[in-house]
Order: structure tokens, then sequence, then C-alpha cells
């Protein structure tokens, strides 16, 4: 089938845009952006998922207010025959300038939440080392992603109440990726089961300070033997300054004592020209990407079948204990981020599982 | 390397636009336009091609005035790191609107032509069946295509004279296929000679043609036996018809050809719809361009994706009203004609290549 990409002189495969190179269920390319202030009253996070064979493409939308109530609009779509189209229900993302600015937006609906956000990166994107994995013999995960700081204008509304958004006080991060993913749809059935490991650890970091910013993607075993690293330290338009090529990160993580989310942290980047750069977080608000459909709740999982056309909504209670507790998993941690004399703001993803004993994990 | 189409959502490998999915060279990325008046007076084409695995992206700009003169304009580029323009020095294709809009431009230079037209679709695109070939064991052919009808607005300027091209009065067709193509390049030393005799004794034919509210696209390759080894096409319709497109599934031809020559002259096809429907074109040559201009199937010494250096241009001028001449760059050629069908008149064009023998003919 024919789409509006074919248009383009960028095929990759002997094939329409309506196929990809391999018929893997696990393929996706998947958006994520977040959006929130400086002072972490206000914190959205939204994505698109895009599933060439599922035939689906579904969104979220995540917004944190005062640390004290979440909004989440999920939705989720055929993709065929608007394959071309970033766009579900009320949801919509369009690429204003590529590389440097877009656009996302949630149309007025029955959901009470709703948004028009352009953002525009002040700084190159970053793009991932690749991640691979392999699990007796078959790729498990395999994705190539890019990530970008940027500011954000526009507005967002929930409940009847409009929060304006402007460059000065707010900040925005964004990625893209692609590839075969884990996590999404249900799991298989008929299949030998899947190998848990004893420990493992995942964290993403994203930050932008006025003259530069970083970011770092990094798997561990339980006993801290990197399983994938790729970072890097990056520079404003116009400044015509390289990414610096960095070796490692070292983290050390404060944890809250009832959930396995970071309630304070140091990071250290390790540059391959030797010098290192000190960075410590400080957490301003959090926003729970489980209840968008990350590894599935109430109902709503990445990539599954929901049908033609489905869209739900819930609001979480986060000063209930039991609600954030059943929902922490993958969250999006906003901190003040301190460098010397200079101060940022970023998000840490941070997710342990079973055994990690440097941080007083001893299972799952 | 991210590129622009990174931004998009139509990624179909684990990698950025930079690359492709297999590192073979033959990796070829093929986009081709011809404009023409219903008169004859003159024929327009260009086309690009982009080499990933050659790093190279390379062009054409050529016109036939009067059937008496042909000026060729080629060139070619290191492709990377402007990956993503489909521009080659004063050679551009420019996509305004996805499967509708294209912007051809040719600024200045210094060989005679130059343009600015747009091409402006009227039918939806065709997509032909993939072609799929291999040579022991290994792949030779693998080619997606589309194809799309239209009209053409702007002008083109030759030898310091302008002329109008009227929306209403010029045609135009288009096409842009990707994959593995054979002809790329210079030969490959050192290897197993290739098995060409799927190539001996055939008939290679392309035609487009429209009518005021519809038309045809059809690939037929045939052997000298009769014996049809590929045929995709299709009869369209206009943007406003609701009309779904019927697959031609049988192309019954008689052609003519110019005297102690395999150029174009006229000719007959009954085409079978898969409807059952039959329909009957009879065909006049207009005037012809002829695509060698451009560096198909190679002309002194440039061939398609070969590497000219970072930047290379070359073009000249044939006097094609002397047959001498046509029949030395007769090749792959684009016969502009005048199509009847009962009462109806349309314009298009046919590409007719024979290959060996072929007693039909007379070949």
């Amino acid at each position: 089938m024919l789409t509006k990409y074919d248009e383009m002189m960028c095929h990759q495969i002997v094939s329409t845009f309506d196929r990809v190179e391999t018929s893997a269920r696990e393929w996706t390319e998947r958006l994520w952006f977040s959006v929130h202030d400086t002072s972490g009253k206000f914190h959205l996070v939204t994505g698109f998922g895009h599933y060439p064979n599922r035939n689906i493409m579904d969104v979220f939308a995540c917004f944190a207010t005062e640390g004290k109530t979440q909004y989440a609009v999920r939705a989720s779509r055929e993709l065929r025959p608007a394959i071309d189209e970033v766009k579900v229900g009320p949801f919509s993302y369009q690429v204003v300038e590529a590389l440097k600015k877009v656009r996302c937006a949630l149309d007025e609906n029955e959901h009470g939440l709703s948004y028009e956000i352009e953002f525009e990166g002040n700084m190159p994107p970053h793009e991932e080392e690749p991640q691979s994995a392999l699990s007796r013999g078959r790729v498990l995960e395999n994705i190539v992603r890019y990530v970008q700081v940027g500011k954000p204008t526009g507005w967002i509304k929930a409940e009847g109440k409009t929060y304006q958004i402007n460059k000065d006080e707010w900040r925005a991060e964004r990625d893209h990726s692609w590839g075969i993913r884990r996590g999404g749809g249900v799991p298989e059935t008929g299949v030998q089961p899947g190998e848990i490991p004893t420990g493992y650890l995942f964290s993403f970091g994203i930050m932008q300070f006025d003259k530069w910013g970083a970011t770092y993607h990094i798997r561990e075993d339980w006993e801290g033997r990197p399983l994938h690293f790729s970072s890097g330290v990056f520079y404003p338009y116009g400044s015509h300054k390289e990414e610096l090529k960095l070796a490692s990160v070292a983290h050390d993580f404060q944890f809250r004592p009832d959930i396995r989310q970071m309630k304070s942290g140091q990071l250290v980047f390790n540059a391959v020209d030797g010098s290192k750069i000190e960075v410590s977080m400080r957490p301003l608000s959090v926003c729970y990407l489980r209840a968008g459909g990350y590894f599935g709740y109430q109902g709503f999982t990445h990539g599954l079948w929901m049908g033609p056309y489905f869209i739900d909504s819930l609001k979480l209670d986060l000063t209930d204990n039991d609600a954030v507790k059943g929902v922490s998993f993958l969250d999006d941690v906003m901190c003040e981020m301190r460098c010397g004399n200079d101060i940022g703001y970023g998000i840490i993803e941070l997710v342990i599982v079973g055994k990690y004993p440097k941080y007083g994990y001893q299972g799952y | 390397m991210l590129t622009k189409f990174d931004e998009f959502h139509c990624h179909q490998i684990v990698d950025t636009f930079d690359h492709v999915v297999d590192s073979d060279r033959q990796w070829t990325e093929k986009f081709w336009c011809n404009v023409h008046d219903t008169t004859g007076k003159l024929v327009l084409a260009t086309g690009f091609g982009v080499y990933p695995n050659r790093n190279v992206m390379d062009g054409y700009g050529c016109v036939n005035l009067d059937n008496k003169t042909q000026y060729n304009v080629r060139l070619s580029r290191e492709l990377r790191p402007q990956i993503e323009e489909l521009k080659v020095g004063p050679l551009s294709w420019e996509v305004v609107e996805g499967l509708r809009k294209i912007r051809l431009t040719l600024g200045d230079n210094e060989y005679g032509i130059s343009y600015e037209l747009e091409f402006v679709g009227r039918m939806p695109a065709h997509e032909e069946i993939p072609q799929v070939r291999r040579d022991k064991g290994r792949i030779f052919m693998n080619t997606c295509r589309m194809a799309q009808l239209g009209r053409a607005k702007g002008w083109v300027k030759v030898d310091g004279k302008t002329y109008d091209v009227d929306e209403n009065l010029w045609r135009a067709q288009r096409d842009h296929s990707w994959g593995i193509r054979m002809g790329v390049g210079a030969p490959e030393t050192g290897v197993q000679s290739p098995d060409i005799s799927f190539f001996a004794n055939l008939m290679i034919n392309w035609l487009t043609v429209q009518f005021e509210n519809w038309g045809v696209h059809y690939y037929l390759i045939e052997k000298a036996d009769g014996t049809v080894e590929y045929l995709s096409g299709a009869v369209v319709y206009g943007f406003e018809d609701d009309r779904e497109a019927i697959p031609v599934v049988a192309v019954d031809h008689d052609f003519e050809y110019h005297p102690n020559s395999g150029r174009m002259k006229s000719g007959r096809v009954v085409l079978t719809a898969a409807d059952g429907s039959k329909t009957e074109l009879a065909m006049r040559q207009l005037t012809t361009m002829y695509l060698m201009g451009g560096g198909y199937i190679g002309y002194n010494g440039f061939y398609h994706g070969i590497w000219m250096g970072p930047y290379w241009t070359a073009g000249e001028k044939w006097d094609i009203a002397n047959p001498e001449v046509a029949n030395k760059v007769h090749g792959l050629d684009d016969t502009v004609c005048e199509y009847r069908c009962g009462d109806e008149v349309g314009y298009g064009i046919i590409e007719n290549l024979i290959l060996g023998s072929f007693p039909k003919y007379g070949f």
C-alpha cells in the first residue's frame, strides 16, 4: 500500500512504507514527550506507539499536578489505512521542523484533559548507541533512539483550568525510538517461559542547564555489570561545540522506603578525555507512566488490540500511598539538577527489578 | 547519522535513514518524470538516482525540441552529508504534496536548457507488482515502483527562448522506484560472469497514457516466443472518480518501427482487464525522448550510480533530425504518442526495448 512517506527518497527496504523489515510482532516506533515547569507543580508526559505488525497506533497522556492528582487519557486505533498520520482520536503529533520543532495536541474531549504544546529543541538531538539484547538466540530488544532537550510553549487544560506554558519557567524533553521492544501487547502463550534475571537495573536520564545538557541510558545486571551504555553531553545550537563522548556514568541513588523510587541521587559522568562532571539530583515531581500503558495498567497496555477505536481516562490520587504503590514502576522523576553553580532540570527514569545489593535489594 | 527523515514515523529497519536494509552496492532509489505538449513540439525528461551504498546521487534533465535537437544535462555528486535533499547542483526535485504534487527545477547552467515545473497528479499513483530476479542464487533485481499520470505547469527555456507549460495543454507522467537494480555503476570485476540468458531475445515494454478521466499503466516483459515474463498494469481513473483501478492481465501488441531501427513509430495494443473487458489503443509517435542523454545504459563514460567525484556535470546537444544520430542514441526511449481509443484522444509515452532477436518484429 502506498503511503505519503513513499514520496520521500528514504526507503530502507524493498517495499512501501506500509511494511517494516521484519514481521516480528514486537516492532514498535515510539515517541515520548515530557513537559514540566521548574517548580514541580505541573508535569505532563505523552507518547505515541506505532505497531505496524499489530496494526495498531496508540497514545497516552499523563498529567501530574502539584503532587496530588494525576490525570491519564489513553487511546488506541486500527493503524491502517491512516498509517501515515500520527493521530489517534483527539490526539495528534506533527513535525514542524525536523529534528528541531514538533507539536503535540490533545483536542477538547470528554475526558477533561486537553493541550497544545510546541517543543523547540535548544540543543541538537543525541543519537543513542543502539540497544540490543538476545534471549536464547532470539532478539529480545533491538532499538535505535534519539533524545533531545528543548523548551515548550502552549497550554494545558485539566478539569476546566488552563495552565499557560512559557519558555522561562518550563522545560521539555523528548525521545523517538524504533525497533524490537519488550512490554507490548499480552505475553505470548504456548512458548517457553522467558528468562527471569536475578536482578536488573535500567536507568535513563536527560537534563538541561543553560549552557549544556546531558543524557545517559544504562542497563546493568544485579552485580552492576553494564549490559548497555550510551551517554553524551551536548551544547546549545550555535555554540558549535561537538558532543562530549562519555566512557561511563557512575550512579548513587537514595530510595523511598516503601517503593523503589529515587528520593535523591548523584551522578558522575566520566568523559573519554578523563574529565568528570558531577550532578546531584533533587526530585520535584513524579509522573507515573504505567498509567499511560507502559507494562499495562487498568486494562490498557501498549500495543494491545483494543478494537478499531478506543479511548478512556482515569484519575489517580497521588496522596493515596496504596494508589501510588499500585502504579509505580516506570516513573518519570523530574529533578532539579545541580552541577557546581549550574542549576538545571530534567527527568530520571530508574527501574530496579529483583536483586541489586548495592541499593540493599536482595530479591524480587 | 540522524537525518531529517528520522523525525517521521516511518522507519522500516532498526537504523537511521542514513542506511538501507543491506549493503548491496546496487541499492538504487530512482525518480523519473516526463513532461510533453500534445503536438510533439517539446518533450522533457528529468530524473534522479540515489545510491546510499555508493554514496552517490545523480540526475539529469533533457529536452527534445521539435524532434530535431535534444539537449542533455547530467550531474552527479557525493551523497552524504546532504542525503535528504534531492538536488544536484541546479537540478532539484521537491515533494510539494505527497502522491500529488512535485516541483521540478533545473536552474541556470551552461548547457542551454532550464525549467521550473510543477507536476500535478490527476489520477492515483499506481503501485506495480514488485519484480524479483535471481542469478545463481543472488538477487540482481528486487524493485518496487509506483507510477502516476498528471499534468504539468511552469516554463521551459531552451537556448534563450521560453516555452510556457500550460496545465490544460501539457501532459506528464512520473515514476519512483527503489530496491536492487541492475545496470548500475561500472560492471564488477573478479566475479563470475553473469548469466544473461534471461535478457536474450526479449522485449521490455512500459506504457503510460492518459485520456480525460482515465488512463493506463503497464509494464510488460515478453520473450520472443511470446512467453510473458512479467506483467503489471492497471486501468486507472481520476482522483474525483470513485471507480477502483482494474488490473491489466494481458497485453496483445502490434508495433511498427522506423526503418532499420528499434525506434518506435506507431502501434496498436489490446489490453485485457481483470474484469474481462478489452481496451484497444492505437498510438502514433509525436516525438521521442532519448533517455541515453540522461545516462540510461551509459553514455560517454557515465553510468547511473558511477562515482564521478564530489561534483560533476556534463551535457551536449544532439542533432537527432539526423537518423544516424538518432539510431546511435536510441536505447531506452520515451516515445511520446497520440493515443486513440474509439473517439477519445489521449497522450502518453511508450518505452520499448528489444534485446537480441525478436522475430515478430523482424529483429
